[in-house]
């Protein structure tokens, strides 16, 4: 009760100015819920209740100060929510759940406004990031179901859902490759061949500005004409009058991987360049149809 | 009284950008359409987004479900007569199975996507009250949408809820495939998927009033577990996996938030009427919904 009076005090002398009628109203009601809680928890001696308890007079206090500057993601959500689980699973109690719901239903009032913009906000630059990291040319296309399955599946891949903090806002910077890819050798230009190739490629990403709403994309350089990079291991061949076995190592820069191939025929090292994304095939060659 | 907006979310299968305004015909012949405008959330394009980049992509789904989820299917109605019914069930199967499959599509993509496309009608039609309908695995999308929404902000504030024709139950019968609860788990950090159930259906209760509706036809193969005619001598489950929600998990949600769960039967087990049984249209004009849909407005 004492910590309550002394955020009300703080609200009314320091921070009214910047409320309307409207929130004061929502910060009282929101007050007096929770002093309706204090009263059940210490009654009834429920620890959970009054660490709820202690999470939502967090919030209050947040609210109150952060009014100026509202951002939520300064405010532990994921405390709340743990907290909140954590409760609603052990309570049945209809007065504790009653009260729970009135909670919250003030709680809504008071930050889903800035909630949904700070919410929108993170996930528009996440989409962002995922175009450039999935649909940008040089990766455009064509990916194979086992990659798309890999990147999901590796912590150091995968997007991490509710990470919504910058600058990556949950997506990584690395990711999977495994597709084929089709290569020309350098020093014999009339050899082509094909290879499966696997590998870990780094993706470089711009900086993401927030203008009002909206995402301000500010690219680097290496965003800009790097774009991802990466070594990988390949294993195919060459069509020479047969298919000869060739595995070796690439660096991949942009969609072109340059491979260093041993080709188990003659024993040899040689050259060749890839194309990680096929559309660039058709840039080159424009009267050839991918029907991939 | 304000006024609902009703976001529609439809499920698998091609669908216009404009889907809604079949809903839209529906929701205004069959009730007082000056209470509530209709808009949608169209999320195809998200999906075939995905298909255009990743190479064979359904083709290989496709032969994976025709070996475990299919199998039935392929079995009884793998004949001429039947191939648009086989189409239907393997369109249903492999969008519920690359929604399933792909997380790195789902986290980076698909749910941020929708997520921005829901919170943007209900911001530029902040006057309104939101309602959202989902039908099939649109309502699965919603499910997994409004609870990341919930566990990043804090904030499950909608006026109401409609699933219908959804397969929420679902059970995965391949350990590397989570099931929709899994997700819902996964989302909130749920210790199981049946925490998950009891946590996401009392936070949707509201004093007392249903906020929370899952509505489905017992005749619908996608949505439940019924077993369909197919012209052989006993009645069939084409779909041999759990689409719908056990008695347990229907307990612990009538549990935590009342009569969230109706049932009504409509059209034949035919396995003709596989499309219709299923059909939106069918869940919208159907009396559970209807009568839910009238005490909201």
């Amino acid at each position: 009760m004492r910590h309550l009076n002394i955020v009300l005090i703080s609200v009314l002398f320091f921070f009214s100015v910047s409320f309307s009628q409207d929130d004061l109203s929502l910060i009282n009601a929101y007050s007096d819920s929770l002093n309706k809680f204090e009263q059940i928890a210490y009654d009834s001696n429920n620890i959970q209740l009054v660490e709820y308890l202690n999470e939502c007079e967090e919030f209050l206090e947040f609210f109150t100060k952060e009014k100026n500057d509202p951002r939520l993601i300064n405010y532990n959500v994921p405390s709340r929510i743990r907290l909140r689980n954590e409760l609603m699973s052990a309570v049945q109690d209809i007065p504790v759940r009653t009260i729970m719901l009135k909670e919250q239903e003030l709680y809504n009032s008071l930050v889903q406004d800035i909630a949904y913009k700070d919410l929108i906000y993170a996930l528009k630059a996440r989409s962002i990031l995922a175009d450039r990291k999935f649909f940008e040319k040089d990766d455009e296309s064509k990916g194979t179901i086992i990659e798309l399955w890999l990147n999901g599946a590796f912590k150091f891949t995968s997007t991490k859902l509710t990470d919504l903090q910058g600058p990556q806002y949950g997506i990584k910077n690395w990711e999977i490759s495994a597709r084929f890819e089709p290569i020309g050798f350098i020093v014999n230009k009339d050899w082509t061949g094909v290879l499966f190739s696997f590998g870990t490629i780094y993706n470089f990403f711009p900086i993401l500005q927030q203008k009002n709403d909206d995402v301000k994309v500010q690219d680097t350089f290496y965003s800009k004409y790097i774009k991802r990079s990466g070594i990988k291991l390949g294993v195919g061949g060459r069509f020479e009058d047969e298919f000869i076995v060739n595995a070796g190592a690439g660096l991949q820069v942009r969609a072109f991987t340059f491979w260093s191939l041993y080709s188990f025929e003659n024993k040899k090292v040689y050259y060749a360049v890839g194309i990680n994304d096929l559309s660039w095939v058709k840039f080159f060659i424009p009267y050839v149809n991918i029907g991939f | 009284m304000a006024k609902k907006l009703i976001i529609c979310t439809h499920g698998v299968g091609d669908h216009p950008d404009n889907f809604h305004e079949a809903w839209a015909e529906v929701l205004n012949a069959n009730h007082d359409s000056d209470k509530f405008i209709v808009k949608g959330l169209f999320w195809d394009d998200l999906q075939d987004q995905l298909f255009d980049k990743y190479y064979n992509i359904k083709e290989e789904i496709r032969d994976v479900a025709e070996e475990t989820f299919l199998k039935t299917a392929y079995e009884y109605l793998d004949d001429p007569d039947y191939q648009s019914i086989l189409e239907f069930i393997k369109e249903n199967v492999f969008d519920a199975v690359s929604y399933l499959f792909f997380k790195e599509f789902r986290d980076a993509i698909l749910w941020p996507k929708c997520t921005i496309l829901l919170l943007e009608i209900i911001k530029k039609y902040k006057s309104y009250k939101p309602v959202l309908i989902g039908h099939s695995l649109g309502s699965i999308l919603l499910t997994h949408i409004t609870w990341f929404i919930r566990q990043t902000t804090g904030v499950l504030n909608f006026y109401d809820c409609f699933l219908i024709g959804s397969p929420i139950g679902f059970r995965s019968p391949l350990t590397a495939v989570p099931d929709f609860l899994d997700l819902l788990a996964n989302i909130g950090n749920h210790p199981s998927r049946m925490d998950a159930l009891t946590i996401w259906a009392q936070e949707w209760w509201h004093y007392k009033r249903n906020r929370l509706h899952i509505i489905i036809n017992e005749l619908d193969p996608i949505a439940w577990d019924v077993k369909m005619d197919v012209g052989s001598n006993k009645d069939i489950d084409i779909i041999p996996v759990r689409q719908g929600l056990s008695d347990k998990e229907i307990k612990r949600i009538e549990a935590a938030n009342a009569n969230t769960m109706q049932k009504f039967k409509s059209g034949s087990k035919k396995i003709e009427d596989i499309f219709n049984n299923h059909n939106v249209e069918n869940y919208l004009n159907s009396d559970p919904f209807k009568q839910a849909f009238d005490a909201i407005l």
